[in-house]
Parts: C-alpha cells; structure tokens; sequence
C-alpha cells in the first residue's frame, strides 16, 4: 500500500461522466466486482505466464483490461494494456513485475474504495 | 624569209627554177614568199612549156592552203574550249606542242616548256588501284610504246603536276607520221578524270557499304516494276532466299526466273499483300516463313507503292529482312519467361510455406522460451543459495536475449516476405510514450541514466496509426539508446512537425557514431563491428527492422551523431488526429508559481515549458544553493518540484525553507522520483511523487491532488450528475427488447446501467450459446454483441443468429475492446450491423443505437 499521495485509482468524474449520471452505489458495486472478477483474472495471468503462453495470458489481461476501462481505472488499465501490447516484445521480467504491479494496483484501489465507502478524509481522496 | 626571184630573162636557170619549184613539195614559206610580178613573167613559160601541170599544182596547193587554215582555226578553237591537255613530241621526246589545256592541266606554261625532253619533265605513271601510281619513272616510254603498238587507249594513268600534285588522268597516246608514212613524233591526249574517278569511287564505296549493311542486317531491298513484272533485288535479297547472287539456288537448280517467281508470288502471304498494295495500299508489312535447304528461315517484309500521276500503282518497293535469328531468340525468350513464370510461382508457394512455417514455429519457438523464462523468474522467487541464484540469473538472462533474437529475425522475416501489414486505428500518444519509456526505465535507472520525456504540448492526444508498430520502433531505438550510454542522459521527444507530420526524436549521450558507420547503420544484419554482438549481444536486425517499419507507415528515419558527444535516432510518421480528440481544459492551478529544483538541465528546461503551458510560472534552481538564494531574495512560491536525485539533506532543507516562505497556506513539495530509487519520499514534507520520465498528464493530476490536499481552493474538473432517462432527441427507447451478451460481469453492469438510463431494460447473456439460445426465443430488436466470450465467442453467434432469422432483425452491435481494421470487418462480414469499442461513454452507445436503429444523431446532454 503505497503511503504517499499520489493520482487516485479511480477516475470518479470520468465514470460518472461515462455513466451518464451520478451515482455513489453503482460507482461502488461496479468497483467491487472489479475487484471480485481481478482474482480469477490474476490467477489466470500468472499461470500463463509461468507456462509460457502468451496467448492465454494476454487474454486474461484483455478481460480485466475491459473491466478496468469501464471503472475508469485508469493506472490498471494501462498495466494490462502494457502486458497485452507488449507480450511479444517485453522480457518475461518486465512481464512479471508489470503482473506485480497489477497486483499493487488492485491493493490500491481496494484501499480506496475501503476509504471512500467509509467516508475516510485519507489523502487519496478526490 | 621568203626567197625573191629577181628574174627569169628566158634562162635555162629559170626554167629550172620554176621545174624545181613545182616538183618540190610545196610549204608554207615557198607558196607565201614570191611576189605576183614575178608569177606573170614566168606565167609566159609556163603557159607555153608546162601550163597544165603547173595549174593542177596551184589548185592542189590552194586546197592545201585552205585546209590547213581550216585545221588551224580548228585547232583554235579546240584549244580555246577544252581542258584536255594535247602533248606533242618529237621521236625524241622533245616536246614541240603543249596546248592550252596541257597548260591548265599540267600547270606548265608553254613557252618554257616546249623544246624539253617529255620523258624529263613530265611524269606520268599508270594505277596499280585507283589513284595509286606505280613508281615507274619511264612512264612517257611507256605511253610511247603504247602509241606505237596502237593501243594507247590508256583510262588508268596519273600525272604530276608542275606543284607536285597527282591528277588521274585518262591518256590516249597515238604516233605522229609524216606524209610518207614515217614516224616523226607522240601525240598525248591526257583528259582529267579525278572528279569523275572519285564520284564513280563513291558511289562503288556506298553500294559496298550498303551491301555490307544489308549482309549485317540480313535485309535486302527489292523493287517490283507492276507493269512489266520485272524484279530488281539486291544480292542480299538472292541470298536470303537461298540462291546465290545470279540467281542460282544452293542446289543450282532454279534460276532467276524461278527467284522471281518464288519471291513475289510464291508464297500465299506475299501474293496477298501485292494484290492489296496493287489496290492502292501505301505501306504494308508482313511476315512469312519460308525453307532453304530444308531449314526454317523466318523474313519480315515491308514494302511501299508508288503511284502514277493517273493513281495507278506502278512499282512496289521494299525491304525482307531475314529475321530467323529473331524468332529463335524471341521463342527461346518466351520459353524462358514461361519458365520463369512456372518459376516464380514455386518461390511464392515455397515462400508461403516458409510464411506459414515461420507463422508455426514463432508460436512453437516462442512458447518454450517463455516457459524457461516463466519458470525462471518463478524460481528465482524461491530459497536459494547465492551460487544458485547467479545460475538461474544466468538462465533468466540468456532465455531473455534468446526471446528477442528469435522475435528479431521473425519479425525481419515477415517484413522481408512482404507480409507487414499496417493497422490504422485511434491511439494515445501520451500513453504510447509513456509505456515505452517504462520498459527501458528499468535498465536506465540501473545505469543511473535520466529518462527524459518531452512531449509537445501541441500534441493531439490521440492520432490514427498503427501503435504497435511504433512503439517496437520507439522501444528498439529506446533500447540501443539505454544499452550504449554509460552516463548522462536519454530523452525521448515526440513534437508536431506540420499538419500532417510528426517526428519522433531519440537522443542519447552515448559514444556517439562516426560518419562513415552511419551509412550501414540501417542494413539489415549490420552492427557496427562485431565487438557491438559479443558486448551488447542483439542480431544487429533491429534498426533495420525499425527502418523498415517506419518506411511502411509512410515515415522515415534518420540519424545525426557526434563520435563522444551522442547520437539523436528521430523517424517521422504522418499525423493523423483522431478526431477531435479529448480537448485539455484550462488548468485549474493557472497562475501559480513554482520552484523546480532540478538538476538536470534537460528535464528542468521541459519542466518549465509545460508548467509555463499550463499558466503557471516556476524558477529553475539546478542546485540547492540556487535555490536558497531565490528563497533569500523573498521569492514565495505555491509548490515545489524537487529531484530526487539532489542532496537528499539539503533538498529537504529548500523544502522547508518553501513551506515556511509560503505563508499561511502549506505549500506542497512533489517529488521527482526515479525508478529503483528510495529515499525522501518518506519525508514528511513531500506531498506528492511523480515518477520520472515524467508525464505531462501525470505532473497535471499529481499538482491538482498536492494543491487540493494543501487546502488551495481549485474547481472540480466535472460535475456529478442525476439518473435520468435521455435519449435522442427525447425519443422513447422504452419499447426496445434489447440483449446484452457479454461474459464480463463489469461490462455486463455498466451496460446494463446505460441502457436503463435510456429507459431500456435489457436482458443478459454469458456466452454466444445462450445469447442465441435467448434470440431464437424471444425477437430482440438489438442485441449488444461482445467479441470474446466462452464456449461461442460474437462472431459465431452472429452468424447462427443469422442465419436462423435469415433477416435483418435483430440489429447488432459489435462491442469490441479490440478497434483494428481487421476486427471490424471481421464484425461486419460476420452479419452485424455496427461497432463500438470499448470501453464506450453513454453518449457513444446513445449515438450508436441511434445510427443502428435509424435514428438521426443528435447530441444530447443529460439533465442535471
């Protein structure tokens, strides 16, 4: 969890503009499922990763990279845009670590989303 | 002197005299030289003695007399009026007449000449070859010998001159006889012939060389007489027709007549053409194939009609060119091309081939690879021991490098095979350089190398290309830029040139490249010596692959170097803006001043344009002691950019020096950080961080967050709004059966929310099976249509859905995270209607129902 301020995760004026409306609820169940579905992507993502296949791995970012575009999360869809575009061209290193780096983003937005549910004056919100 | 006679007196004397007289031959000097008294007296005699005879004497005489005046004026005028030159000797040579004509010939005068020796002064030689003299000296012995034998007709003779010139001379020697026969001298009749000679020479060299010509050109000229039937041909023409130049076959059996018969109406071809230049055509051309000695012999002909005043033809003329030689190369030519045809077509299947196999192995190469390096990095997750972990790190290392050579050359070969293609679609520049910079941030920041980003602030924020193209150009030359410079700097500039260009610019502080290395730089298996493999490792492929890629994208790429100061690598591409794209509003923080403690001049330099865009203003302090004095002067400044790379003391000292200047107000200290480094951002002072390379978009947000977190007022960037139903031109949507198939429970929700915002509520699908499982049930008037699903993805439920309906309805929409030309032609081949890429905004999937449905589009702002 990262302990300085930095841009917030979500990008909650553009989901609501995205939207159409605003509306606190959907902007947190959408969140949440995010975050729900994340787990099974990640599992996925390392497991193709350690196989080797390239394919399946940049199949799994391109769902959870669908996902993060939607929730305006702007940081983890360009971590899985990263993967995924990069896939063929970026060492399995950079690979790991940018799947590492997914893994904090999601941390992150769990946090905020924890502070923002709860009303939390944390620094990260908006 | 003419004798007088004095008197006759009737003496013996005289009588004898006039006997004498009229017995002696008469000559000019007598019969001129008495005086008319002295005939009277002795007429007396002559009446009585010898009247008779002496009459017939006198009458002779006077005939004589008459012809010779007649010879001379004769002579005269033929000395007057010709040019020939008419030489007389004696039998000694002596030369007793030169007339005129010898004179202007011969360029002697006459007076000097005459009475000297011919065989002394005149030199005359017969030809051994035209206008070649012999050396015979003797040559007035010659014609003299000839003039006596009677056969000095002589056309081939030269003489010289009095100025040593050579004269072709036609020479007719004859004796000179006296009266009883004897003879008493030469007579030479020499008439100049060069002029002729030399015309008759020339127009023999012409017919030779023509006749060379033709032989060279095995075409021969021919002239055909309409009226008379008559053939005139050149030899060449005989030959090309296998008969020799008389006419007579190889064989000797056919004879002229047979020749002409063969060439002009012989063959069916020829015959035809004849009749049609008999009927008043001008030209024709024509080919035939004919046999001599039994082998195919192949002629062209052209030939041309001559008409008479009345437009009748009269002759035909023409050219046959023995084109055999032609033919055979032209069908061994056709037969090659064939081959080459029957060739090529082999290369481009086996090129196929290698094309599909490459395709098979760079799945098959590849997949074993990143298992090794997946595993690896697994591994090296786990306890080891240091030993252990240096020979993993060794296996890591080299799966990696083998991984990029194996991408190298299939990439070259693809490009090489002719199958790059270019994709042309919307993407974000920013976002392209800011993920290319990040794969190399690593390696730059374990060489302490500052990464650079200058970003045009002109630049649209999205643009039509092809980005994964670009940005494995911008990451190679990124790449090679990081991995040879040891210090210093490597920044990435990426500006607008004009309208439709823009040029990307990668400098380095590098070793920089001499002259002479530049020009191979970007041939394809070429490094710069081979110490560049064993150090850096690489194919040596990847600038060529890059220069390739940018010259498919309509682009071109470039390299400026100084050996030890850097090289700059810059492309351009065409600029393409995306529509109008997402217009930068106006900063919120506009206005506010701000201190750069930067040490880097490059990077501060970019730092203050962009605050500078912004509206903002900032001093530039490239070390900390700069910095202090602009805080001494009383400068305030409302945030301050600090390098994490400073004085980690001394840099937190300005911080604070800047948050107790600032006022009442806390002023936000943002960190300028470097990957793989840690230090002040634990500071309690720092307020923000803001990886480096830094980018633009990030800086923004970062300063917007620090100043909101600071207390400093700044207006909300958007507003939020309230749920209410909108469509198009306020049309009701509420009646429309719409499903979703989409296995994405995020996108399920987001749509699902849309939709019920048009006043739409919509029914769900998984996977393509139960989205055509549900449209076979119920009649759906749309159907949002994802890509990728499990068990059926979209473009195979499309197809079934389609092909149960058979009709237009339901409409479907593609809905694509994807947005390459393929995949939307895919979507339209596959029976759907339209296409939108994810992830979408309301208003696009309003606009989209609306062009799908057959609504007009009509922008529309939801309530508030």
């Amino acid at each position: 969890m990262p302990s300085e301020i930095e841009a917030p995760p979500i990008d909650v004026a553009e989901f609501f503009e995205r939207l159409g409306f605003a509306d606190e609820s959907v902007l947190t169940e959408v969140i949440e499922q995010v975050l729900e579905t994340s787990a099974d992507r990640i599992a996925q993502m390392r497991s193709a990763l350690s196989a080797g296949e390239a394919s399946q791995l940049a199949f799994a970012t391109h769902t959870l990279k669908g996902s993060a575009g939607f929730a305006s999360a702007g940081r983890l869809r360009q971590l899985c845009e990263t993967i995924e575009s990069d896939v063929h061209l970026a060492g399995q290193r950079d690979l790991a670590s940018h799947l590492q780096a997914i893994d904090l983003e999601l941390g992150r937005i769990e946090h905020w989303l924890t502070v923002r549910v709860a009303g939390s004056s944390a620094t990260e919100h908006v | 002197m003419p004798r007088r006679v004095r008197g006759f007196g009737g003496t013996p004397a005289a009588l004898l005299l006039v006997t004498a007289m009229a017995l002696l031959p008469i000559t000019d000097r007598v019969a001129t030289g008495y005086e008319v008294g002295e005939f009277v007296a002795a007429g007396t005699l002559v009446a009585l003695i010898a009247l008779p005879r002496l009459r017939n004497r006198a009458k002779a005489r006077r005939t004589q007399l008459r012809l010779q005046r007649e010879t001379e004026r004769s002579a005269a005028i033929l000395r007057a009026v010709t040019n020939d030159a008419l030489i007389a000797t004696d039998l000694t040579g002596s030369i007793t007449h030169f007339g005129v004509g010898a004179e202007r010939l011969l360029g002697y005068a006459c007076a000097d000449i005459l009475g000297r020796r011919a065989d002394q002064v005149l030199q005359f030689a017969p030809e051994t070859q035209p206008g070649q003299p012999s050396s015979d000296r003797d040559g007035f012995w010659t014609l003299a010998a000839s003039a006596e034998r009677g056969d000095g007709d002589l056309p081939e003779w030269t003489a010289v001159t009095a100025d040593q010139r050579q004269v072709r001379v036609h020479i007719t020697a004859t004796g000179v006889y006296g009266l009883d026969g004897r003879p008493e001298g030469y007579l030479l009749l020499a008439r100049d012939r060069t002029d002729e000679f030399e015309r008759s020479e020339h127009i023999q060299r012409q017919e030779l060389a023509l006749s060379e010509a033709q032989q060279i050109a095995k075409m021969g000229s021919w002239n055909l007489d309409l009226r008379t039937g008559s053939l005139e041909c050149s030899n060449e023409l005989r030959r090309i027709y296998g008969f020799d130049s008389t006419g007579t076959g190889s064989s000797g059996v056919l004879g002229p007549d047979d020749f002409s018969e063969r060439v002009t109406s012989g063959v069916a071809m020829m015959r035809r053409r004849l009749v049609e230049l008999e009927s008043g055509a001008q030209r024709r051309e024509w080919d035939l194939r004919i046999e001599v000695d039994g082998e195919p012999r192949f002629l062209h002909t052209e030939a041309v009609t001559s008409f008479d005043a009345q437009g009748r033809a009269v002759t035909v003329s023409g050219t046959t060119q023995d084109v055999t030689g032609l033919r055979t190369t032209e069908r061994q030519l056709r037969a090659r091309e064939a081959e080459l045809i029957r060739e090529h077509a082999r290369a481009e299947q086996a090129l196929e081939s290698r094309s599909a196999f490459l395709a098979t192995m760079s799945h098959e190469i590849r997949t074993p690879i990143n298992a090794v390096i997946g595993m690896t990095s697994l591994l090296l997750t786990t306890s080891m021991s240091d030993q252990q972990r240096d020979y993993v790190e060794t296996v890591r290392t080299s799966g990696d490098a083998l991984l990029s050579l194996v991408n190298d050359i299939l990439d070259f070969s693809k490009i090489e095979s002719g199958k790059l293609t270019v994709e042309k679609a919307p993407f974000s520049v920013h976002d392209l350089v800011d993920r290319a910079l990040q794969l190399v941030s690593g390696a730059a920041a374990a060489k302490k190398l500052e990464l650079i980003l200058d970003l045009d602030p002109g630049m649209p924020q999205m643009i039509i290309g092809d980005v994964t193209r670009l940005r494995q150009v911008l990451l190679n030359l990124l790449s090679n830029a990081v991995k040879f410079t040891e210090t210093g700097e490597v920044r990435l500039q990426a500006s607008v040139v004009d309208a439709k260009t823009m040029v990307f610019r990668i400098h380095d502080t590098g070793p920089g490249i001499s002259l002479d290395q530049v020009d191979r730089l970007f041939e394809a298996f070429t490094q710069l010596d081979s110490s560049t493999t064993r150090k850096h490792g690489g194919t040596g492929l990847g600038l060529a692959i890059s220069s390739r890629l940018v010259e498919a994208m309509g682009g071109a790429i470039s390299v400026r170097s100084v050996p030890g100061c850097g090289s700059e690598f810059s492309f351009t591409i065409p600029l393409v803006p995306a529509g109008d794209g997402p217009q930068e509003t106006a900063f919120p923080g506009a206005g506010r001043h701000i201190l750069v403690l930067e040490n880097n001049a490059t990077t501060a330099q970019i730092l203050s344009r962009q605050l500078t865009a912004w509206g903002m203003s900032c001093d530039i302090a490239t070390h900390d002691a700069i910095a202090m004095k602009l805080i001494a002067k009383g400068r305030k400044y409302d945030a301050a950019l600090v390098d994490e790379d400073m004085p980690l003391v001394d840099s937190m000292r300005v911080a604070r020096l800047v948050r107790k200047h600032g006022g009442t107000r806390p002023v936000p200290i943002v960190l300028l950080r470097t990957l793989g480094r840690r230090g002040a951002s634990a500071q309690a002072e720092v307020a923000a961080q803001v990886m480096k390379p830094i980018r633009p978009d990030d800086l923004r947000r970062t300063l917007l967050a620090a100043f909101a977190n600071s207390g400093a007022k700044i207006p909300q960037p958007r507003n939020h709004v309230e749920p209410e139903s909108v469509t198009p031109a306020g049309e009701d949507w509420s009646h429309l059966k719409v499903l979703v198939a989409e296995d994405n429970p995020v996108n399920q929700k987001m749509m699902t929310m849309m939709l019920k915002r048009f006043g739409i509520k919509c029914q769900l699908a998984d996977d393509g099976e139960v989205a055509v499982a549900l449209a076979s049930a119920t009649q759906f008037d749309l159907i949002l249509m994802d890509m990728q699903m499990p068990r059926m993805d979209g473009l195979q439920a499309t197809a079934t859905i389609r092909s149960a309906t058979g009709g237009e309805v339901p409409k479907i929409l593609a809905v694509t995270a994807g947005a390459s030309d393929e995949e939307r032609s895919q979507c339209l081949a596959a029976g759907m209607d339209d296409y939108l890429s994810k992830p979408f905004a309301w208003t696009e999937l309003s606009a989209a129902i609306s062009r799908i449905m057959g609504t007009d589009v009509r922008s529309s702002t939801p309530s508030r």
